[in-house]
């Protein structure tokens, strides 16, 4: 029988957010079915009577803070010890204990408190993230610039005089890199070893990372320039400055380059550095030919895989292939599509994933339509709508708008997961799934009860769906790389070890469930 | 440290006492039990706040609950801290809604759809708002939190805690009876709806404090067309004010600026759009970012203010993805709309509003 403890904290203001955040860590603990952290007013109390939890809160007032827990009485103690620990916690991370008000509040106080630091990982709005960034910069710092909404005039400005105080100014809106070891934002972790990675893209440098990990090997440094620092009017300052860098690195014996295209000049300039280098460089710009990159000292390949896997055969003394694209194995017992399921659904969360995606399966089926299209590939027209093979970046601003990034929260993705399993054109649900620092703490915890809405919905209608998918992440990320895994597999996702496996396998699912008479929609 | 706007109801002086602390705002309780909240300046005004003119890391890195603190002319001084804001080139800001025209006629279909709807041949002013709140209703529904009162007025009762299903049957009993003492104008009746809702649910402004706010804001900002709902309002604050201290001191607060006809800046952006004065859209998604479920639950208030048919407890028709109509624009100025944007900007005690 269920039963009901409760606790009332005296005068305890947290901000909505944190309630929320309790009462569903709460609600996850063993033993416990249901709990609520709430204000202790009137309204309140006379809900949890009517909600037929018999409460004892004698003396609660309005501004105390009531954590409410039912379930298993054996299990109920240790979840209000858990609440209690929770806002301990809590008050810490918002600076609000004693040992907080000792924190540093401006990047001069910081240098005080820790001299040798040479680098500042700087997270503001916009507006004030170009001065917050010079102010470090004329301290002589290094700069990693999380922050997007820098203009590009400012961002030329930064990066012209970190160049003349031979610094690197790391974005804006860069929000992955691995320095010296401590992954930095959204990044994963990784062994260290001889593969220094300078990229443009965010998922572009934890997928290369991750994958040369899982090879074998290690990550010296992993350089995050911005999206940006490649175009024409920035001119690759960063990523030149990281190449010279990493040159001159010891540690580091390959080094690899990602990006989309840039502009051509500033290709050249790269490329003409990368081959004075003096030690391998592989390069990976998206969507280019890689027969217009290669030269003497430069490898490039088509895909961020490829480059992973070319920068660790360098490693190892083995000649680097040009195409590690091996055809995927299909497993046997895949279920059949119905006459009307024809079509390839991605919902992806990283944005350069999406962008590789989209290249990839552009070469493998007849028309694939992207919000974030690409040479081969059509825009689509209504991003809330798939419309024949469709690869969707979720973390564009028109999905991000009022809610956190899709690698954090999974509710959008979630649910059009749903909707695609119900559209009778769908036959592969394809995903990517990233773990490390900064991503969802659990997201089988999301994706599983999903991917099982879905199937029952497909079900309902005599049909079945397929999921395909890739984990970006390693053994050492704090979500556990085997559970997930293990999780996504059970619920039949498909899981490949990249993102161009998974599209190469979601290819072949659909090629191989497709029966053979064409049946070309009107 | 510099403030650059001031809500115009902050007191010109005053002693008190830091009372919270939160990340982005800290809320200082005067003498007289007022709170005014100092607010980074990323936030949105309110009418009891002091924003800041550059970013701050963390209030909670300064400021300690019990601190004294001092607001005179020029400067608001927390001297444990070593704090001294300086006022004297803060503008004042002004939180007052703007009019909007609700042409009910339009809004007897009930399902608001204005597809056959020709702008041009009804009333300017209704039928902008009736796409206005159309748009504003699929912003809400589509973007709303899991928690608070929209899930439960949207979803399947199934899937609830009993928590969640006892609040869900608080809002179908209460909701309507709030909608009809609006229809008659009945302000005791509407005062006996709201004490149903103050204080409850989650959050640290509760859902039901949230929703009251939004009510009321769409209520001021009708009054400026609806000479009936402007009487009404001139006893609904006095009715409702023995309610308030049924809530925490920060929904106190909120309400009672509320009750005044003061709100929070990205309230108010809501209702110059629906006025035809900005994008719908863009205004409720920016407010619903506040908190967690508070901006949802606010414009879920205003939304029922403006329409209470729109928020009926029970499961709307999920909104189309569709791109939404461009909807003729036609700002609406009325009596309450004045002076906004040269005087005061408004600014309210939470944090997150």
């Amino acid at each position: 029988m269920s039963s009901t403890l409760v606790k009332i904290v005296p005068r305890e203001y947290r901000d909505s957010v944190s309630l929320m955040q309790l009462s569903a860590m709460l609600g996850k603990l063993p033993g416990v079915e249901q709990a609520s952290a709430l204000m202790a007013t009137e309204n309140n109390l006379a809900l949890l009577t009517e909600a037929g939890l018999r409460v004892d809160a004698k003396g609660a007032h309005a501004s105390d803070l009531l954590i409410v827990v039912q379930g298993e009485k054996s299990a109920l103690p240790a979840a209000i010890e858990e609440a209690m620990k929770s806002l301990t916690r809590q008050t810490e991370d918002t600076g609000g204990d004693a040992r907080a008000a000792l924190r540093p509040r401006s990047i001069q106080m910081a240098l005080k408190v820790a001299g040798e630091t040479n680098m500042a990982l700087i997270s503001t709005p916009g507006e004030y993230a170009a001065a917050e960034a010079m102010k470090a910069l004329r301290l002589g710092l290094n700069v990693m610039l999380f922050s997007n909404n820098v203009a590009v005039e400012e961002e030329l400005a930064l990066k012209q005089f970190a160049r003349e105080q031979d610094l690197i100014v790391m974005g804006p809106d860069c929000g992955t890199a691995i320095i010296n070891g401590t992954p930095l934002a959204f990044a994963n972790v990784v062994k260290r070893g001889p593969v220094g990675v300078v990229g443009a893209s965010g998922t572009g440098l934890q997928q290369v990372t991750v994958l040369v990990d899982r090879l074998g090997s290690g990550v010296s440094q992993a350089i995050g320039t911005g999206g940006r620092d490649l175009a024409r009017e920035i001119g690759g300052i960063s990523m030149l400055k990281a190449l010279k860098d990493l040159a001159n690195d010891s540690a580091t014996r390959v080094i690899v380059l990602i990006s989309k295209p840039p502009a051509p000049e500033v290709a050249e300039r790269v490329l003409a550095e990368a081959a004075k280098a003096g030690k391998p460089v592989v390069v990976v710009f998206l969507g280019a030919d890689p027969a217009s990159i290669a030269r003497k000292g430069v490898h490039a390949v088509k895909t961020l895989e490829d480059a992973a896997r070319a920068a660790v055969a360098i490693v190892k003394a083995e000649k680097p292939r040009d195409s590690y694209a091996d055809a995927p194995d299909l497993p046997a017992g895949l279920p059949k599509f119905a006459d009307s399921q024809r079509y390839i659904r991605g919902l992806y969360s990283g944005g350069t994933f999406c962008y590789e995606a989209t290249l990839l399966l552009g070469e493998l089926v007849a028309e694939v339509h992207s919000n974030t299209p690409t040479r081969n590939a059509h825009e689509l027209a209504d991003v809330w709508q798939s419309h024949q093979h469709t690869l969707v970046d979720l973390g564009d601003d028109v999905f991000t708008r009022g809610r956190p990034h899709p690698m954090i929260d999974y509710r959008l993705r979630t649910e059009r997961i749903v909707k695609e399993a119900e559209d009778p054109q769908t036959a592969v649900i394809l995903l990517d799934v990233v773990l490390g620092y900064g991503s969802h703490a659990d997201p089988a915890s999301e994706l599983v009860p999903a991917i099982h809405r879905a199937r029952a919905a497909c079900a309902a209608q005599g049909r079945s769906v397929t999921f395909v998918g890739q984990i970006c992440g390693t053994a050492a990320d704090p979500q556990d790389l085997a559970r997930q895994s293990r999780a996504l597999t059970e619920a039949g996702m498909l899981l490949a070890e990249s993102n161009a496996q998974a599209v190469r396998l979601a290819a072949a699912v659909v090629a191989a469930g497709v029966p053979p008479v064409a049946r070309t929609p009107k | 440290m510099r403030a650059d706007r001031i809500g115009d109801r902050v007191p010109a002086h005053a002693r008190g006492r830091v009372h919270s602390v939160f990340k982005r705002a800290c809320n200082i309780e005067t003498h007289n039990g007022e709170l005014v909240t100092l607010l980074a300046h990323e936030l949105g005004n309110v009418p009891h706040g002091v924003r800041l003119a550059g970013a701050v890391a963390s209030f909670g890195s300064w400021l300690t609950p019990g601190q004294n603190a001092i607001l005179e002319n020029s400067a608001l001084r927390v001297p444990d801290a070593g704090i001294t804001v300086d006022l004297s080139g803060a503008a004042v800001w002004r939180g007052a809604v703007a009019a909007v025209l609700i042409d009910h006629s339009s809004m007897d279909t009930g399902s608001m759809d204005t597809g056959s709807m020709d702008p041009c041949s009804m009333n300017p002013g209704g039928a902008a708002s009736a796409v206005a709140l159309r748009e504003l209703r699929a912003t809400l529904f589509e973007r709303a939190p899991e928690q608070g009162f929209v899930p439960l007025l949207a979803a399947a009762a199934s899937t609830r805690t009993s928590i969640e299903r006892a609040c869900s049957a608080r809002l179908s009993h209460t909701l309507p009876l709030l909608a009809q003492a609006t229809e008659r104008r009945d302000v005791m009746a509407a005062a006996g709806a709201a004490a149903q809702l103050v204080g409850l649910g989650p959050g640290l402004t509760p859902s039901g404090d949230d929703f009251i706010a939004g009510y009321l804001a769409a209520l001021w900002s009708r009054a400026g067309f609806e000479s009936d709902i402007d009487a009404m309002l001139q006893s609904l604050g006095d009715a409702l004010a023995p309610l308030f201290l049924r809530t925490n001191a920060i929904s106190r607060q909120m309400l009672s600026d509320a009750a005044q006809g003061r709100f929070a800046e990205r309230l108010i952006d809501v209702t110059r759009a629906v006025a035809g004065a900005g994008d719908v859209v863009s205004a409720a998604a920016h407010a619903l970012a506040s908190g967690h479920s508070s901006g949802a639950d606010t414009l879920c208030g205003l939304l029922f203010g403006y329409a209470p048919d729109q928020v009926a407890p029970s499961p709307p028709v999920r909104p189309s993805r569709q791109p939404l109509p461009r909807r003729s624009i036609r700002t609406q100025r009325g009596p309450n709309d004045h002076d906004r944007l040269t005087t005061r900007e408004n600014a309210t005690c939470l944090p997150l509003w």
